[in-house]
């Protein structure tokens, strides 16, 4: 693994899609309690946070929470981040972190299952619009459950390996491949 | 290999992660096999679909206000902290303690006896989301039912929620400055059960009235 906590065959998105302009000049200025620069991140970032945490989630209301939480998370350890790794990629891993933090936190709170472990339920799930409407990926992924979907959108939408989600989730790698396959299979049998 | 074979590993064999004598085998059953080179082809524009997926994506409001409120709420002075750690630190602690005293003689006996029972369990951010969900449950439902209670309890509850909500800023202060220091965890895990303990309470009022 790198500074950012991928590890060297990880596509990393989150540098990937973001231009460098004077980042680093808003990090330092934010490091040192300048609002005005810790805003211009948040503007900078809050479409590729959010993005993260809605397909996460796959609830809009949860993920403005969690984008929230991710940015004043942001703040609370902004004098930890030593440049080590390219800004997008640490507030994307700790936004990741934040996430299944909160997915964790739901899942004891609630206690409720939606769906989910079979085909069947899951089919019932994503059909509920009205005949002739054809969901998109982003509705078959929301509507997924928890545990494949949390894989999926880390491995093929994300770009991290099984072995940084293993790391990541608690889960074993081999169970994160598990339900990895099984997430493609439910999508594309919802999707065909 | 069958195609019962190639189905099982079909998924590794597109992300690259079959070992090469497996590979090879699949890679000849495709060439010979058409209803799996459509399993294939349909798997591999699934993940194509899903890499191709917009980066961002706005949310519907602006999150930018509830963030600074919570951050301005934690802010005071954090580079004067920094700079000033071992006496604004021990400021810190000592505001957040005396406040969480009057808040609740129960945080006492946290600090004494220990962490709330469920944080041996789990971990602190667990625990705070925990905390953070709960109260925001309570939160919702005490908006509900807030015409049942008298103006005078509703404005007891606030002004202690706003002795909690203090004691909350500064311990998260203290926090800041000493991110992983278990004995601030606790306090700051103490004052938020003293806030649920005291929604509770308000929601149960509320129910009665």
């Amino acid at each position: 693994m790198d500074a950012s906590g991928l590890c060297s065959g990880c596509t990393d998105r989150a540098e990937v899609d973001h231009p460098v302009m004077a980042e680093n000049d808003l990090v330092a200025r934010a490091q040192a309690g300048d609002m005005d620069a810790f805003e211009g991140l948040y503007r900078t970032h809050v479409g590729r946070v959010y993005a993260l945490c809605l397909r996460m989630t796959g609830n809009p209301s949860e993920a403005e929470d969690l984008t929230q939480e991710a940015f004043v998370r942001v703040w609370g350890k902004l004098g930890a981040f030593r440049g080590e790794s390219a800004f997008p990629s640490w507030l994307h891993r700790l936004t990741v972190n934040v996430v299944l933090t909160g997915l964790r936190s739901r899942a004891r709170r609630r206690a409720r299952v939606v769906g989910t472990d079979d085909l069947t339920a899951y089919e019932r799930q994503t059909r509920t619009g009205q005949p002739g409407d054809r969901m998109d990926l982003e509705q078959a992924i929301a509507a997924l459950p928890e545990g494949a979907r949390r894989v999926f959108v880390l491995h093929d939408v994300e770009g991290y390996c099984h072995e940084d989600i293993a790391a990541m989730t608690g889960l074993a790698a081999g169970t994160s491949k598990a339900q990895l396959h099984r997430a493609r299979k439910l999508l594309r049998k919802v999707l065909a | 290999m069958n195609c019962d074979e190639a189905r099982t590993y079909l998924n590794d064999y597109i992300d690259g992660l079959l070992e090469k004598r497996r590979e090879k085998a699949l890679g000849e059953h495709l060439r010979a096999c058409a209803e799996c080179r459509e399993e294939e082809r349909a798997l591999r524009a699934l993940v194509g679909q899903a890499r191709g997926l917009p980066a961002t994506i706005m949310p519907d409001r602006d999150l930018w206000p509830g963030i600074k409120a919570r951050v301005e709420g934690n802010l005071v002075d954090i580079a004067a902290v920094r700079q000033r750690r071992p006496a604004m630190l021990h400021y810190a602690v000592a505001a957040a303690a005396a406040i969480v005293l009057v808040v609740g003689a129960v945080v006492v006996w946290l600090l004494e006896d220990g962490a709330p029972a469920d944080y041996a369990e789990n971990n602190f951010t667990h625990t705070e989301q925990e905390y953070l969900g709960a109260k925001e449950e309570l939160l919702n439902a005490l908006k509900a039912q807030e015409a049942s209670l008298s103006p005078e309890t509703v404005a007891t509850v606030e002004a202690n929620l706003a002795v909690i909500e203090g004691a909350v800023r500064d311990i998260r202060l203290a926090l800041a400055d000493d991110p992983d220091n278990p004995h601030l965890e606790r306090i700051l895990l103490a004052t938020y059960r003293n806030e649920v303990r005291l929604l509770h309470q308000a929601v149960h009022l509320a129910n009665e009235s």
